[in-house]
């Protein structure tokens, strides 16, 4: 069984680093974190498999985007963007046994992000398309899942229209 | 490293839940069956360690984002 819920000491832990600046991140001053919200991954995510509890946090200064970031190590933080900016539709359906992993099968019963990364050539972002991130907001559950098909690519340039 | 001959259609079996089956091996390829569990997860290895090497590369920090950020986001709202 998943403990999803977070205990009282873990709240306040995370609490007195929110206030030391160190959840913050590009939000900068006035962020309102919802610590009720945290998003279980209980998987982790591919390169940070020891790590489960995240917040995703909307930069409300830099509309759409927003950062996925840990509570247990809140250096590792993500921008990333609704999948739906990335004008791919069938491409990024995501599979049955994907979606069990977070407890739905209900196709508009959750959220899709891409987590960007800036380019080696710098100016850029580039989406990682191949490997979106699956949110179930009413379980609280999240998870990376690996997609299939050709059009998807781990740096899918950034498009803007 | 453990070593097995198997023919197609032959399976291994790893812990109590976990079979992998031969489902055809022709020159050079062969192609395996998986069933395991849910919670654990299989791919392909190459394509796993490129998605870590993503993940770890796609770390933010403010001062290097938030001027390019300044750039685009406003062309998606």
């Amino acid at each position: 069984m998943i403990n999803q819920t977070v205990s009282e000491s873990q709240t306040e832990n995370y609490l007195h680093r929110f206030h030391s600046g160190e959840y913050a991140m590009l939000n900068g001053n006035g962020t309102e974190v919802d610590f009720n919200n945290v998003i279980h991954f209980e998987q982790g995510i591919p390169g940070f498999e020891f790590l489960s509890q995240f917040l995703i946090v909307p930069l409300f200064e830099y509309p759409p985007f927003l950062v996925l970031q840990s509570l247990e190590a809140p250096e590792v933080a993500m921008l990333v963007l609704p999948s739906r900016f990335m004008e791919l539709g069938d491409e990024l359906d995501v599979k049955t046994e994907d979606l069990e992993k977070i407890q739905t099968k209900d196709k508009n019963g959750f959220e899709t992000y891409v987590i960007l990364k800036m380019s080696s050539e710098g100016g850029k972002f580039t989406a990682n398309t191949k490997a979106p991130v699956i949110i179930n907001p009413a379980k609280q559950l999240g998870a990376q899942v690996i997609l299939d098909h050709q059009a998807l690519d781990v740096q899918h340039p950034l498009e803007l229209t | 490293m453990l070593i097995l001959t198997r023919k197609s259609g032959e399976k291994i079996r790893i812990g109590k839940d976990i079979i992998i089956s031969i489902v055809e091996n022709s020159t050079g390829q062969v192609k395996l069956g998986i069933e395991a569990p849910q919670h654990i997860p299989v791919h392909r290895e190459e394509i796993y360690n490129q998605i870590q090497a993503e993940n770890q590369a796609a770390l933010v920090s403010e001062r290097f984002t938030t001027k390019l950020l300044d750039s685009i986001s406003s062309r998606y709202r």
